[in-house]
């Protein structure tokens, strides 16, 4: 199966003269070194060619052998393609695919045409080729000087490239006879597939004994990944149109530098969280080269005569540069020294003068090649640096996106995006797939068309529509007749003991100090129309409630009296007084929102297996309870919790806010209780006030009888002396248990014999000792994956049989057969065959 | 008839075979045979040469091309062998059925799957396993009592009659 694709290159230009085609395939299991079956046997290529009127020295340079090591020796060339047909199998890793295919048909006696501006400038240098006004570079359309002339045009689609070792397959001089359809296709997108070289020998032969008769390779399939165009000229001096130079990007194995190669093991990045079996992918590595001007740094682009530093988006290159972000590294090699190959050898080529220019870059063109890759890249050498071997999570580190296949289409992310955008889901299939013997012809494409990659499918999942908000804004609540204090644990202890004072000074007569409630002018008896005295018989009935609640209130409570106030004032104008103040709040609303904050659920197997029956979510939110919800309705999606509280009751209400997946809206409401009642009276405390009461009024009695009388003082001071101190030991206790309570201790807390704290049915300690932060349970069955594949997973659409060959398993009914010439029981088989499953 | 004989390694079930080619022999037909499973009669040495190559399976071009699963050998009076063959519709229809439409119930390719359509035969483990999503705040503080003298958190809401500033 080969897959086709164009070739696209950028803005690719190309003279038919002198046109280098370095093409290299897939690699994908370099590290793993996997066994690759040569069917033919490895032997030396005997002699080394030169073309006939070239000055080509034949310097062979490598091949690959079968542990994938590049071998750069001669005596190493593992296999001779004349034998007939190389096959590398388990290639694991699609390295994307292209072909290319050009035509150059000149006349027959093309190359000796004077017309021809190569021949004339080919017959005085070999080099200086374009500088008269008929060597232009040509396009498509353009026909120029002489008739069935079609310029190249090669199209390199950089998204199917990802790890290359080399192949270099060059046709130079091709001027001397018509290359009609030179096609390079690319097999191998994924795993398991057979990557195909096939060249045939009499065409090969053809191009190397003869080099002037007719070159056609219709029938060649050359089984690549990438596709370097060097087209080469001497001097760009004075012809500021031919100033971009350089393509080549390819990595090489035997790297000097190979520690940048390879793949760290702490850039390991998967799709979605998993990886296809069977599949591995390189996602680290430095690109260097793109920086240090002139000088050859990193790997595995070490391969860089000129940088690109200071190279902005828009930059134009000078006449005389010539910037090569030649990665074809080897030892061998050195910056500046082109290296061009025939059909099936490397060949060294020794001008120093030959770096060849035909394709202009911009910076986003390069960081879009090298993106194209799936690694990372940077510009700053220190800091690729200091971050490798450590995350390589910046701003100025960017890493191809990669598809689901292995594939890339030189997007690229950097900063916290790499964490989350590094691959993305590759539901389309851009490539077509064609026979294996099949040579696949295009047409030329507009070289100045830019590549759009197709939009991926919106993956599957819900699509919620419909904003629902929740109330935000309480109104404040309104208190005619009563007034809310806030206290601190330590108020409201001293609130306590002043209540409660024990009566002081009895041998004047006079009684200073009950309850330590004065009228405000502090005189005794309370005057004419007190409250006290008038509406309430008791004074712990002037307080309506005491709660605890388990937050802040002044955080909370938006319109509370901004000022401290130092007295505790009930009734309209009995005080507790303190010479401490009490710097309690007023709060004029009693009605507050909390926010209990938000959560992020990711999904987990990104599959059913996400949702009922399989998992069950569950949500606790503190002093409300637990809540079950569908796990279909927040898997990947957000929570946000919010409290409508009521200070007068304690009750709340708490709100659970979905959004994410298009829309945001409430999803679950939960009542509760937040404030807990702390009990002022009990039986003890009113007996002994009665009684406190009781000897009060005796002693004013006796006091305007004139009578004297120390038993009755002593009878007071011992009453209030027991009432004050149980109350006021009453309020320590409770804080105290509430601490204990806290502290995950059983015991409950007690007040004059009573449990005072509770929230509804559930005891104070039980909410207070459980988680105060609210949490998303949940819980799920762990699948066994193993060999699902083989079961195969669910599809459940419609295709083509072509369309899911080599898909392992495949299982297909109502299968509309025509044009089969087979008998009728032959048509059911079939159909119970692939109902049945079958393997692809 | 001349027929040419293969070695199968494959499943028979697979849809393109990637089958050997081993000879071709001459054979007969045995009489009252279909086209879907002909009897084939060969010489007993021509089935020795074939059989030492592991051929398991042929095509008959006097049948439409067809290819067959050969079955076991059953060898006869006359230096014979008789050999029963059952047609690979698979094969012997590639081409034409590769151009077919159907409905994909099941693949093999992960990246074919639709993830999301619940899938009975996928096996999960009896028990289950929790993953717990805290929310990223909380407004609660609960003070801590033992400090009572401390006035930093005020959750305390004491209401009286009357009372105010």
């Amino acid at each position: 199966m080969l897959i086709n694709t164009n070739v696209y290159p950028q803005n690719t230009r190309m003279n038919t003269d002198n046109i280098e085609l370095i093409m290299s395939y897939s690699l994908g299991e370099l590290i793993n070194k996997h066994t690759y079956n040569w069917n033919a046997t490895p032997q030396e290529i005997e002699t080394d060619y030169t073309f006939p009127n070239s000055q080509e020295s034949s310097n062979v340079y490598g091949w690959m052998d079968e542990n994938c090591v590049f071998m750069n020796k001669r005596s190493n060339i593992s296999t001779d393609l004349s034998t007939g047909v190389m096959t590398m199998e388990s290639l694991p890793v699609g390295a994307g695919n292209l072909r290319m295919m050009f035509r150059t048909d000149y006349p027959t006696d093309g190359y000796y045409d004077s017309n021809n501006p190569l021949y004339n400038k080919q017959s005085n240098t070999r080099y200086d080729c374009e500088t008269t006004d008929n060597n232009e570079f040509y396009n498509s359309s353009t026909t120029h000087g002489y008739s069935n002339s079609y310029v190249p045009i090669i199209r390199m689609r950089y998204d199917r490239l990802i790890l290359f070792t080399l192949i270099r397959v060059t046709i130079t001089n091709m001027r001397t006879g018509s290359i009609s359809s030179f096609g390079i296709s690319l097999d191998a997108v994924k795993s398991g597939h057979i990557l195909n070289y096939t060249l045939k020998e009499e065409k090969k032969n053809e191009l190397i004994t003869t080099g002037h008769t007719i070159f056609d390779m219709d029938d060649a399939i050359i089984t690549l990944s990438g596709v370097i165009i060097k087209p080469y000229y001497g001097s760009n001096a004075g012809t500021p149109d031919r100033k971009i130079a350089s393509i080549a990007p390819t990595i090489e194995t035997n790297m000097s530098n190979s520690v940048w190669f390879g793949c760290p093991t702490q850039t390991f990045v998967t799709y979605n969280g998993s990886i296809e079996p069977g599949l591995t992918y390189y996602n680290s590595a430095w690109i260097g080269g793109l920086e240090n001007n002139g000088t050859n740094i990193s790997a595995p682009l070490d391969y860089t005569s000129l940088s690109m530093m200071n190279m902005s988006k828009d930059y134009s290159f000078g006449v005389s540069d010539t910037f090569t972000i030649d990665m074809l590294n080897g030892t061998d090699y050195a910056a500046y020294t082109p290296h061009f190959t025939n059909n099936l050898c490397f060949v060294k080529y020794p001008s120093l003068n030959a770096t060849c220019v035909c394709t202009y870059y911009t910076l986003e063109d390069c960081m879009n090649m090298v993106a194209s890759y799936g690694l990372y890249f940077c510009f700053d050498e220190t800091l690729i640096n200091e971050k490798l071997g450590q995350d390589l999570i910046n701003d100025d580190i960017y890493l191809g996106k990669m598809y689901e296949n292995g594939r890339c289409d030189g997007t690229y992310t950097s900063g916290s995006a790499t964490l989350t955008e590094p691959q993305a889901q590759d539901d389309m299939y851009i490539v077509s797939y064609l026979e294996s013997d099949s040579i696949m012809e295009v047409e030329p494409l507009n070289p100045d068309e830019p590549y759009v990659p197709p939009t991926p499918p919106t993956p599957p999942g819900r699509q919620d529509e419909g904003d629902i908000e929740y109330n935000r804004s309480i109104p404040a609540g309104i208190s005619a007749f009563t007034t809310n204090y806030i206290l601190s644990a330590g108020a409201l202890t001293k609130l306590g003991s002043d209540l409660w004072a024990k009566v002081s000074d009895p041998d004047d007569g006079m009684i200073t100090n009950f309850f330590n409630i004065k009228t405000s002018d502090g005189t005794f008896p309370p005057p004419a129309g007190d409250t006290f005295q008038l509406t309430l018989s008791n004074i712990i009935d002037y307080f309506v409630s005491l709660k605890y609640f388990p937050f802040n209130l002044p955080d909370y409570v938006s319109n509370h009296a901004s000022n401290p106030v130092k007295h505790i004032k009930i009734g309209s104008s009995r005080e507790a007084i303190s010479t401490d103040p009490y710097n309690s709040l007023i709060a004029d609303t009693s009605l507050v929102v909390l926010d209990g904050g938000s959560v992020n659920i990711p999904t987990k197997f990104n599959s059913f297996l996400d949702h009922e029956p399989y998992a069950s979510v569950s949500v606790y939110v503190p002093y409300c309870g637990t809540v079950s919800l569908q796990p279909s309705i927040i898997r990947g999606a957000s929570l946000t919790l919010v409290y409508g509280v009521d200070l007068n009751t304690g009750g709340c209400q708490a709100t659970l806010v979905k959004s994410g997946d298009g829309a945001s809206f409430p999803i679950a409401t939960i009542n509760g209780t937040m404030g807990f009642n702390i009990l002022l009276t009990g039986n003890n405390a009113q007996t002994v006030q009665a009684n406190a009461n009781n000897a009060y009024n005796s002693a004013v009695l006796q006091q305007q009888m004139n009578t004297a009388s120390t038993f009755l003082d002593a009878g007071i001071a011992t009453a209030m002396g027991n009432y004050g101190g149980a109350v006021s030991s009453g309020v320590n206790n409770i804080l105290k248990n509430v601490n204990i309570a806290m502290n995950y201790a059983n015991d409950r807390p007690q007040l004059l014999g009573t449990s005072p704290l509770t929230a509804g049915s559930t005891s104070i300690i039980a909410s207070l000792i459980s988680p105060q932060t609210a949490y998303v349970q949940i819980r799920y069955r762990k699948p066994n994956l193993d060999g699902y594949d083989l079961l195969g997973g669910l599809a459940d659409r419609s295709e083509k049989i072509s369309n899911v060959t080599g898909s392992g398993f495949v299982r297909i009914i109502n299968l509309k057969l025509t044009n089969l010439k087979c008998t009728a029981d032959e048509l059911n088989m079939i159909k119970e065959t692939l109902a049945a499953g079958i393997w692809t | 008839m001349t027929v040419e004989f293969y070695y199968n390694p494959d499943d028979p079930a697979t849809l393109e075979k990637d089958i050997k080619f081993i000879n071709k022999a001459e054979c007969e037909i045995k009489e009252s045979s279909t086209i879907l499973n002909p009897s084939l009669i060969i010489k007993y040495e021509t089935w020795g040469s074939l059989i030492s190559n592991n051929c398991n399976y042929c095509k008959i071009s006097n049948f439409g091309d067809r290819y067959y699963f050969l079955g076991n050998p059953v060898i006869t009076t006359g230096g014979r062998v008789e050999i029963e063959a059952n047609v690979d519709v698979l094969q012997s229809n590639l081409t034409e059925l590769k151009t077919c439409t159907g409905y994909v119930q099941r693949i093999g390719s992960t990246t074919k799957w639709n993830n999301y359509l619940p899938d009975s035969s996928v096996p999960v483990e009896t028990f289950e396993s929790i993953e717990n999503f805290q929310f990223n705040s909380t407004p609660f503080n609960i003070v801590d009592i033992t400090d009572v003298n401390a006035n930093q958190a005020q959750n305390y809401l004491l209401t009286v009659v009357g009372g105010g500033v």
